[in-house]
This record gives structure tokens, sequence and C-alpha cells, in this order.
């Protein structure tokens, strides 16, 4: 799968563009659209996963967490706490755990904010355009390029990794 | 519907994270103890 974005300029190009994919296979649920609060999306999807920057941030704080919970076990390998015998398997261990900590408080605290992943689409966010966000069969990239292009053929269409799929 | 999807994935990771946690957490101690 690839996923696709590209910037609508308003709503009514959305629903149309997304009206066009859905009648030509693509499912709602691989349809995203993002826009500024307060723009009325009616019945374009929402952004699912995007919507927050959970998941990058547990990303960041599971290898932050990590590196540095080995480090601590490294540590502990080096100069031994008293009275603890220190292998291998603790370092493991406690950067396992470190890892978990790190990514559940930093998901969390990322979930406050908008999507890491959505940073460089901010500012025409803001100035009202619409993101959208569609994931499609390899196979099928030029097709539906082609048929994004025939309502504005100005559009500039991006491809990028969707995000794992947890539950798919 | 899809915010639905997307709240569930988030709690099963950390619910994921959490059970991981504490599985490691008594290791840990059994490790240390």
């Amino acid at each position: 799968m690839i996923r696709l974005c590209f910037l609508s300029p308003d709503v009514g190009h959305a629903r149309q563009v997304v009206a066009d994919l859905k009648n030509n296979g693509i499912k709602e649920k691989s349809i995203y659209a993002i826009a500024r609060r307060g723009v009325e999306m009616e019945e374009l999807s929402d952004a699912g996963p995007e919507a927050n920057d959970f998941l990058p941030a547990f990303e960041r704080g599971v290898a932050l967490g990590g590196t540095a919970g080995v480090l601590a076990g490294l540590t502990a390998l080096v100069f031994p706490p008293a009275g603890i015998v220190v292998g291998g398997g603790l370092v493991l261990l406690v950067g396992l755990w470190s890892a978990g900590v790190g990514g559940i408080l930093t998901g969390i605290a990322g979930a406050a904010y908008s999507s890491s992943r959505l940073q460089k689409f901010e500012s025409a966010l803001e100035q009202g355009q619409i993101l959208i966000m569609v994931d499609v069969p390899k196979h099928d990239v030029e097709k539906l390029e082609a048929l994004i292009r025939k309502l504005d053929p100005d559009i500039t269409i991006e491809g990028v990794e969707p995000p794992a799929k947890l539950i798919p | 519907m899809r915010k639905d999807s997307a709240f569930l994935r988030n709690a099963l990771l950390i619910g994921g994270t959490l059970v991981v946690l504490v599985v490691v957490g008594v290791l840990i101690v059994n490790y240390v103890i």
C-alpha cells in the first residue's frame, strides 16, 4: 500500500474527490481527511490515527526509553551496586522496561498534540485547505493520481508509506 | 466510527505495553532478589 497525500483547496472539491475515489473502489476506511478546526467536514471521513501524535510519539518514546534503559543497565554492569549481581539478562530486562515506560509516557503526552507527520501541511491547513490521504494498492497509484488530477490538474500529490496497522 | 478504531488501537497499545511492563518488572524483581 502507498499513502497518497494531497491538499484540496476547499470542502466542495474535497467532497468531489472523495466521492470519485469511492466510486473507483477505494473503501471509506482507506480515506482520511484533515482540516483546520472549524471547517465543516460533514460526511468527509476523519483523520483516523493521524488525528493526534500518539503513535509517532510512542515510537520515539520506545526508542529513547530503550536506549536510556540499556545505557543504565550497562552502567550498572560496569559499576555494580552493592549486593546485586548484574548480568546481561538484567541489562536487557531494564532496557525493555524503560522502553515500555518511555513509550507510554511519551505517547500519552503526544496524544495532546496534532500529528508530527502532518507538520509540513500545517500552514496550508491554516489557510483552510483540506488534506486528504488515501491508502491505495501500489498497482493502482497511477490510475488514481490521474483521477485526482482530473478535477484539478495543478494539485500536488505526494506519496508516503502509511503507518503500520495494529488493527487491520 | 473510525475515531473509535484509532482509540481502540491506542488503548490496545497502552494495555499491551502495561502487561509487558508488569511481566518484565516481576522478572527484574525476581532477578534482583
